[in-house]
């Protein structure tokens, strides 16, 4: 009977004080709500404030809420009736004391819960702290995730709440929240706490949509940096060369062809991180086999490019950084491949120029060309037709260029098995379809250095390439 | 009891129907054109609000310009943020919707108009100054001054159009749909970029409006001579809207944004909110 009329009153403080608060007063937006997972779970997300309990909450269906508990501190909504009240009648919260005391185990309540198949709210940051900032995790997340083996965990990353009602501030102000929700995933039950914690801490942080430019002077977006060449192990070599000059002078990330590099004045570190393409990209690389893509982009390899262009593109929004180096350019590759393959005669500025166009998404295929396009550059269809992603045109472009014979040479030399295109002759036409759609963005204000193979190493090449990017466009400070 | 359509309704949803299949058309070409879809679909409810207003009895058509007045200052708030001590003044325009609203169904455009110089010129500002000590006065000064401005000064202009004839605010809602097509279709005014298709979708855009302006006008209780040059006006305002709406977005960073959507509602109501103010004026001077 008690548990029946809790959750009646659970459900009535949901229906006519949380809905009309969060979503017609606040504004709530929820972005991917449909990956909550049916089953119990237990969300974490950043926390500023007093709103955020009720929105995570407003995340379930109506009738699971009565299940849904978020975890309080004991000590602040404890301290009087009417927060306690508020509490535990209300938002059916479980308290438990911040600071254990010996001999007790302050987590128990919430492990017993997640037992029972309950799901839980829960704030690894420990209080509300700053608005705008998210705290390290306490190690709280870590022992829970433990203590229950194949637990899914949410994350949550909450944008607005901390405006609306920060701490310290009485009277809530509407200026709009976005909840958005991220895959569910298990821990490594073995990892420590803290690991964990960190862990769970970079989930929640991925989800952080583009902070809104806050008034006063702005940072910059970085500067795009691509390294192109028709041979591999050349371009991986410049790329890392770049990524050392850039890095030297300011913090610089690296999307290179398989890891995501970083590099500061200590030099590159590789971190570790992949360019992963997750099960659900997958498709993706299926279609890509499907039509045929071939060259540098086959199957999963293009499903690789259109991640790796989507980081550049979140990169973009990226104010901490001051440069972005690519190992190879989607937009160039595909031009350069399109113009070497597409037909007998290379493009024209005019037809290169369009094939820009419709990469970069200003322009949609005809639907009559669909099956000229289909067939000739599979690549450059799929990326529009599907609007897959639009690569970014670099700020500046570093072509390094090989003689034919000396770029066979090295591919036969690198011991991986020849490809039947990979023909003198053809890496030579590769060569100049490169130059073509170098010069096609040239037109469009990119800026190209073109290093000879033999200068990758030399330092006036480099210092070339951190000149190019020091005086580009996007480098200047907005005001 | 039979009911029938007024002309002018009728004749605004066939405006909608209209640029309809050109905005879905347009939209499939993708780039700058996607929004074009979502355009037409805020018009049907944007003008489906303005026939309320004009049909609707006062005591429910001001509630419901308040919370589109509410709703817009939201939406532009949580792109445009300002200095956390400012929050005081957002909550003081919040407050002032009905105390605009007031005067405008009054009729009283002199009350408005002082309400408007001292809460928007005098009181704003200072309330914003108290905290001059955090960086970003200005700036957060100008956004804060920009949002009173849409939603507390030019929209209630529409509720002042609710005392014009009936089938004012329609002949409103047509002349913003017409003029805004083309101007949509060629590439709207940006700071920096070429000027040339924006000049041309400008100019079929007032070319457009002007006559059809004169052609709906009577439905509106207006005269042809009236409606054209309001039409012309009304292009001016959507143009000056969309300059205004492009370089905001500009500058908080819209357009680069990776999350799909950011700022539509502003992108489409600006315009027609800036050229309320123009064609009541207008109507104000002529009458």
């Amino acid at each position: 009977m008690r548990k029946l009329l809790l959750a009646v009153t659970v459900l009535a403080f949901q229906v006519f004080f949380a809905w009309p608060i969060l979503n017609v007063f606040a504004g709530l937006r929820v972005r991917r709500r449909a990956l909550l997972p049916k089953g119990p779970c237990l969300v974490v997300a950043n926390h500023n404030s007093h709103l955020d309990a009720p929105i995570l909450i407003s995340l379930f269906p109506l009738l699971r809420r009565p299940r849904v508990h978020p975890v309080a501190a004991a000590d602040y909504f404890e301290s009087n009736w009417i927060r306690r009240m508020f509490a535990v009648l209300f938002l059916n919260s479980i308290t438990i004391e911040r600071k254990a005391r010996p001999g007790q185990d302050p987590l128990e309540s919430v492990i017993q819960a997640l037992r029972d198949g309950e799901s839980l709210v829960f704030f690894p940051e420990g209080s509300r702290g700053e608005p705008g900032v998210v705290a390290p995790f306490r190690a709280g997340v870590g022992h829970i995730v433990r203590a229950v083996p194949g637990l899914l965990v949410v994350p949550v990353f909450l944008a607005g709440p901390e405006r609306i009602w920060p701490r310290g501030q009485s009277i809530p102000v509407p200026l709009g929240i976005e909840a958005t929700v991220g895959k569910p995933r298990t821990y490594p039950a073995d990892a420590e706490p803290r690991e964990i914690a960190a862990m769970v801490r970079e989930d929640v942080l991925a989800l952080a949509p583009p902070a809104p430019p806050a008034p006063g002077p702005r940072q910059a977006p970085p500067v795009h940096c691509a390294v192109c060449c028709v041979e591999p192990a050349l371009r991986s070599a410049a790329f890392r060369n770049a990524m050392a000059r850039l890095g030297s002078i300011a913090p610089t990330v690296g999307l290179g062809e398989e890891a995501v590099l970083d590099a500061d004045a200590s030099g590159v570190h590789d971190r570790g991180r992949r360019v992963p393409v997750v099960r659900s990209r997958a498709w993706i690389g299926l279609m890509a086999w499907a039509f045929r893509t071939g060259g540098q982009f086959r199957g999963l390899k293009f499903a690789e490019m259109v991640e790796r262009s989507r980081m550049d593109e979140a990169l973009h929004a990226e104010r901490n950084v001051r440069f972005v180096v690519g190992e190879g350019s989607a937009l160039v590759d595909l031009m350069a491949w399109f113009d070497v393959r597409g037909g007998r005669e290379p493009l024209n500025d005019k037809e290169l120029h369009q094939v820009r166009a419709y990469l970069e998404g200003e322009r949609r295929i005809p639907f009559a060309r669909w099956g000229d396009y289909a067939r000739k550059a599979p690549g450059v269809w799929l990326l529009n037709v599907l609007d897959l992603v639009r690569p970014r045109r670099p700020d500046v472009l570093v072509l390094v260029s090989v003689s034919a014979e000396d770029a066979m040479a090295r591919i036969r030399a690198g011991g991986e098995p020849v490809a039947t295109h990979e023909t003198e002759e053809f890496l030579g036409r590769l060569q100049e379809s490169y130059r073509r759609a170098a010069g096609s963005l040239r037109l469009g204000g990119v800026e190209v250095i073109e290093i000879e193979s033999a200068e990758i190493d030399r330092p006036d090449a480099m210092a070339a390439v951190e000149a190019a990017c020091t005086r580009a466009p996007a480098v200047e400070t907005t005001r | 009891m039979r009911y029938t359509v007024p002309p002018i309704d009728l004749a605004l949803a066939l405006a909608l129907l209209m640029a309809a299949p050109f905005a879905f058309l347009a939209g499939r070409r993708g780039g700058r054109f996607r929004g074009m879809p979502g355009w037409v679909g805020f018009w049907v409810f944007f003008g489906g609000m303005l026939v309320a207003l004009s049909r609707a009895k006062p005591e429910y058509s001001f509630p419901l310009l308040a919370v589109f007045m509410g709703y817009g200052l939201r939406r532009y708030f949580s792109l445009a943020p300002v200095r956390p001590p400012d929050r005081w003044a957002i909550l003081s325009m919040y407050a002032a919707v009905p105390v605009a609203l007031v005067p405008a169904y009054q009729g009283s455009y002199a009350l408005f108009a002082g309400l408007f110089t001292v809460g928007v010129v005098l009181f704003l500002p200072g309330l914003l100054a108290i905290s001059s000590r955090r960086a970003g006065l200005l700036d957060s000064m100008g956004r804060v001054l920009l949002g009173a401005f849409l939603f507390l000064v030019c929209a209630p202009h529409l509720g002042m159009l609710v005392h014009r004839p009936v089938g004012r605010l329609e002949l409103f809602a047509i002349l913003v749909v017409i003029a805004e097509l083309p101007q949509r279709l060629a590439g709207r005014p940006r700071p920096g970029f070429e000027l040339l298709w924006p000049a041309a979708g400008m100019a079929v855009a007032a070319v457009a409006s002007v006559l059809i302006g004169a052609w709906v006008a009577p439905w509106g209780g207006a005269t042809r001579i009236q409606g054209a040059v309001a039409g012309l006006l009304v292009a001016v305002g959507v143009a000056v809207g969309a300059l205004v709406s492009e370089a905001v977005a500009h500058d908080l960073e819209l357009r680069a944004s990776i999350v799909i959507g950011r700022g539509a509602f502003l992108d489409r109501c600006v315009p027609a909110v800036f050229a309320a103010p123009l064609f009541y004026h207008y109507f104000e001077l002529v009458s």
